[in-house]
């Protein structure tokens, strides 16, 4: 589905997705900090990917 | 007056966090686009309003750590640029003396001065990590055979007895006619190390968060175990998280600590001891201590480059520490000397080592 002036938006919420997905991917920093970083960014990459899907059905 | 180690290496922080800042300012870009859009399409019933709120709260959320990072990468730059100006002043204002081999310099910073610039990373760290309470765990540990030791007598000697491999802890009693004493020997992070590893990476985090963490809980076992009570000397020694635990400990009061001696330890993470001699030993190629941030007034800081120039983990490496406690053995600092003879222990002893494993993850 279709918006004056807006990208789709469950294709929107996929490239949320995919940016958090490869800021999880950096290999440049390491440590503790890293790892409650990484945690915090899975659970937003996981809920934006149910949230595209479910976009997908919705809409 | 040019460096003689590289110092200006140092730029870990910046480069990653700037690379993530990147990224999660592309996944807000998207993600506000969909919230923005949700005008149009959220007015169709329940399940979209619901929706739409969801998104909204997943925009704010990634909003919240991209600012928590940027917070970071705003002050890694000063801090990094101003850990370099620090180590030149001081080693200027100190005419270094040469150690050991031409080049080598050898160059002391009290509390508050060396470091007193540089922002704790952890304090970010506590703010991505998920609140939560202190957490008791189970963890097991086990005495392994008992063995001779004698005193230790030097820092290179205590530092030389920090255990390696899977066991994580020694402790070494000596009985006189004075009464008992103990030396407790703790070693760094295991960064490979899961779940039933007390001294993994996340037991760091739940030091720092918590004032608590399974590693920790180990120490106290074993420290019961070996006999140490509240009214027998004893001497901490810990390189990296077995410093802070070592750190934990004597701020603890639980214990009657004559002293604690770290290397390569961030000591800023955990509350810093203000009543009992401390000596931290850094290489500032060490890239682990610069996370403790600011050390509080109280500490005594030595920063003394590597000696085979090794740099980023090379240079945490307990093996690298050992030539740079001889080289603050054999200073004649009044300090040093004064907390070598008060912490002398006498006669033979027994040292034992003590494995530890966490039963249960905490939810």
């Amino acid at each position: 589905m279709a918006f004056p002036s807006f990208p789709d938006p469950a294709d929107e919420l996929d490239r949320v997705a995919a940016a958090l997905e490869w800021t999880l991917h950096r290999d440049d920093w390491w440590g503790p900090a890293r790892r409650a970083f990484d945690a915090e960014v899975v659970l937003l990459r996981d809920e934006a990917r149910l949230l595209a899907d479910e976009l997908r059905i919705a809409l | 007056m040019t460096l003689a180690f590289p110092v200006r290496d140092i730029t870990y922080s910046g480069d990653a966090l700037r690379g993530r800042l990147d990224d999660l300012s592309t996944a807000l870009h998207h993600g506000t686009t969909v919230a923005v859009s949700s005008s149009f399409w959220a007015h169709g019933g329940a399940d979209r309003a619901i929706l739409a709120a969801r998104v909204r709260g997943l925009v704010s959320e990634i909003a919240r750590v991209r600012n928590a990072v940027y917070s970071v990468v705003q002050t890694v730059p000063t801090a990094e640029s101003a850990r370099v100006t620090t180590l030149e002043g001081a080693i200027c204002a100190t005419a270094p003396t040469p150690v050991f081999g031409p080049g080598s310099l050898l160059t002391t910073a009290w509390s508050g001065g060396l470091w007193a610039t540089l922002r704790p990373l952890f304090t970010h760290a506590r703010e991505f990590a998920p609140q939560r309470a202190v957490t008791e765990t189970a963890v097991a540990v086990t005495a392994l055979s008992p063995r001779t030791s004698h005193p230790p007598r030097t820092l290179r000697d205590r530092i030389a007895r920090i255990p390696r491999g899977d066991t994580h802890i020694r402790i070494d009693r000596f009985d006189s006619s004075g009464g008992s004493r103990f030396e407790v020997f703790l070693s760094g992070t295991n960064f490979a190390g899961g779940a039933e590893d007390p001294w993994n990476a996340s037991s760091n985090l739940d030091l720092a968060a918590t004032g608590s963490s399974p590693a920790l809980q180990a120490v106290r076992s074993a420290m019961d175990a070996a006999g140490v009570t509240r009214h027998t000397p004893v001497v901490l020694t810990g390189h990296s998280q077995g410093g802070l635990i070592a750190l934990a400990l004597a701020g603890s009061g639980d214990f009657i600590v004559d002293a604690v001696i770290t290397i390569g330890t961030p000591v800023g993470v955990v509350p810093d001891v203000t009543n009992i001699p401390t000596v931290h030993i850094v290489h500032p190629e060490d890239p682990i201590p610069v996370l403790g941030g600011v050390i509080e007034r109280g500490s005594s800081t030595w920063v003394v480059p590597a000696s085979n120039g090794e740099r980023w983990f090379d240079a945490h490496h307990r093996e690298s520490y050992l030539p740079s406690a001889a080289a603050l053995d054999a200073i004649d600092d009044p300090r040093l000397t004064a907390l070598r003879a008060a912490i002398q222990s006498t006669g033979t002893g027994v040292a034992r080592d003590y494995r530890a494993i966490t039963l249960d993850d905490p939810p």
